[in-house]
């Protein structure tokens, strides 16, 4: 009966869409040539950040299928897995800024909250008999541990965020600034504690290593454990975006507060649940990242951030709030990895591939906020 | 909206760009990318 329940709710979803497109197609034959016109001008200027991405790949396949020196073309099986693993990797601090960002707000800090991670996982998780440990004498912690008590830590520090936001009015950028600063203080303070040498950490376990580096032979090829954490972590934000009650209260608080707060949503629990839930993200890409960065700095998380806020931008997150899907993220967080890749591919120097990155997201906010003055 | 405005610093809301300049900043910026590139690598 369910199974069968479940197969017409999924035929009436494809049905639904299928008559979506027809409707969308009779509306454009109906229209005359200069209707036309500016349809496929909007079509274009709506879509201008994913028609560059496209001729970018276009080019760059050429680029590589005409150039002897490359070893394989750019679409290929390992640019592929290469791209996804890199995606993975920034994946969970999208996913958290995508969330304060639905909120019109944005977190400067979420680099240095992930870099509070890398360095505690990295510091209870030395191995035993390593000279320069930082912890001397302790073993080092167990994997399930440490993962709580840095979610827990990061959450900290995320609710502590949300609270000066929902509470006292301050804007995310100050408020979000301000903690950046005093956790590159303490990040500072925490490396000299004990027999820290307040510069680096290093000589990781090997069980942590495995756990988050370790690899799985798919299609003939390895891959990491991490991008599996991904995946969950999507699958998880996902739900809590579209069914739960918080994630509906997040898009109600982001689109409207005062609308919000009539209709009787806890709007300052919201934004405090919503910040703790990223702070618990950057927490878990914390523990991910530190075996590859080797050794951990108190600066390892500075400018991650951006890369996540950038992601969201070109995923279609908006920044009037209110907006945005898990899977506009997703695909943002790979196109920025996309471009990264194609612009390495190109052999253009990292320099000049700020500089169009910067391009790309002037034009990502171009576009952000020419839906929503076309939608006023 | 008031509220609203608070929140996001007014940022859109006191805007009062019209939408032609937007798109002429969208169709210069995507000419810039694809110009820098082909530039950079040819």
């Amino acid at each position: 009966m369910a199974e069968k329940k479940k197969e017409t709710g999924n035929n009436s979803w494809f049905r639904m869409r299928i008559d979506g497109i027809k409707q969308r197609n009779a509306d454009y034959k109906a229209l005359d040539r200069k209707g036309k016109a500016k349809w496929w001008s909007e079509f274009l200027l709506r879509n201008a950040i994913y028609i560059i991405f496209a001729l970018l790949i276009i080019y760059v396949q050429i680029y590589s299928m005409t150039n002897p020196s490359m070893k394989h073309a750019f679409l290929s099986f390992p640019t592929l897995i290469d791209i996804l693993k890199k995606s993975s990797l920034a994946m969970f601090l999208a996913l958290g800024v995508g969330g304060i960002i639905v909120l019109t707000g944005t977190d400067l800090s979420a680099g240095y909250i992930m870099g509070l991670s890398m360095c505690v996982s990295a510091s209870l998780l030395q191995k035993s008999d390593l000279s320069t440990k930082m912890w001397l004498g302790m073993e080092p912690w167990p994997i399930l541990a440490v993962i709580v008590l840095v979610m827990v830590i990061c959450g900290i520090v995320g609710a502590f965020n949300g609270f000066f936001v929902a509470k006292f009015k301050l804007h995310p950028f100050i408020v979000t600034l301000a903690t950046q600063l005093m956790l590159s203080g303490f990040l500072l303070i925490y490396m000299a504690w004990g027999n820290g040498d307040g510069a680096q950490l290093s000589g990781m376990t090997t069980l942590y290593k495995d756990i988050t580096k370790g690899t799985v032979q798919m299609f003939g090829t390895s891959v990491p454990y991490y991008v599996f954490y991904a995946m969950v972590a999507v699958l998880i934000m996902t739900f809590i975006w579209n069914k739960t009650t918080i994630g509906k209260n997040m898009y109600a608080v982001g689109a409207n507060p005062e609308a919000a707060n009539v209709s009787g949503v806890n709007v300052g629990m919201t934004i405090i649940i919503v910040f703790m839930m990223a702070g618990m993200l950057y927490g878990f890409s914390g523990f991910i990242q530190a075996p590859f960065v080797g050794s951990v700095t108190p600066n390892s998380g500075d400018g991650a951030e951006l890369d996540a806020i950038a992601a969201c931008v070109i995923g279609g997150v908006s920044f009037t709030g209110g907006t945005g899907r898990i899977s506009g993220i997703v695909i943002g967080v790979i196109l920025l990895q996309i471009i990264t890749v194609a612009l390495q591919w190109l052999g253009i120097s990292p320099n000049l591939q700020y500089i169009i990155k910067g391009l790309i997201i002037l034009v990502a906010v171009a576009i952000d906020m020419r839906k929503y003055l076309v939608r006023k | 909206m008031e509220e609203k405005d608070k929140i996001s610093g007014g940022l859109y809301a006191k805007v009062k760009v019209p939408i032609w300049a937007l798109n002429l900043m969208i169709i210069a910026g995507c000419l810039a990318i694809i110009v820098l590139i082909i530039i950079l690598t040819v």
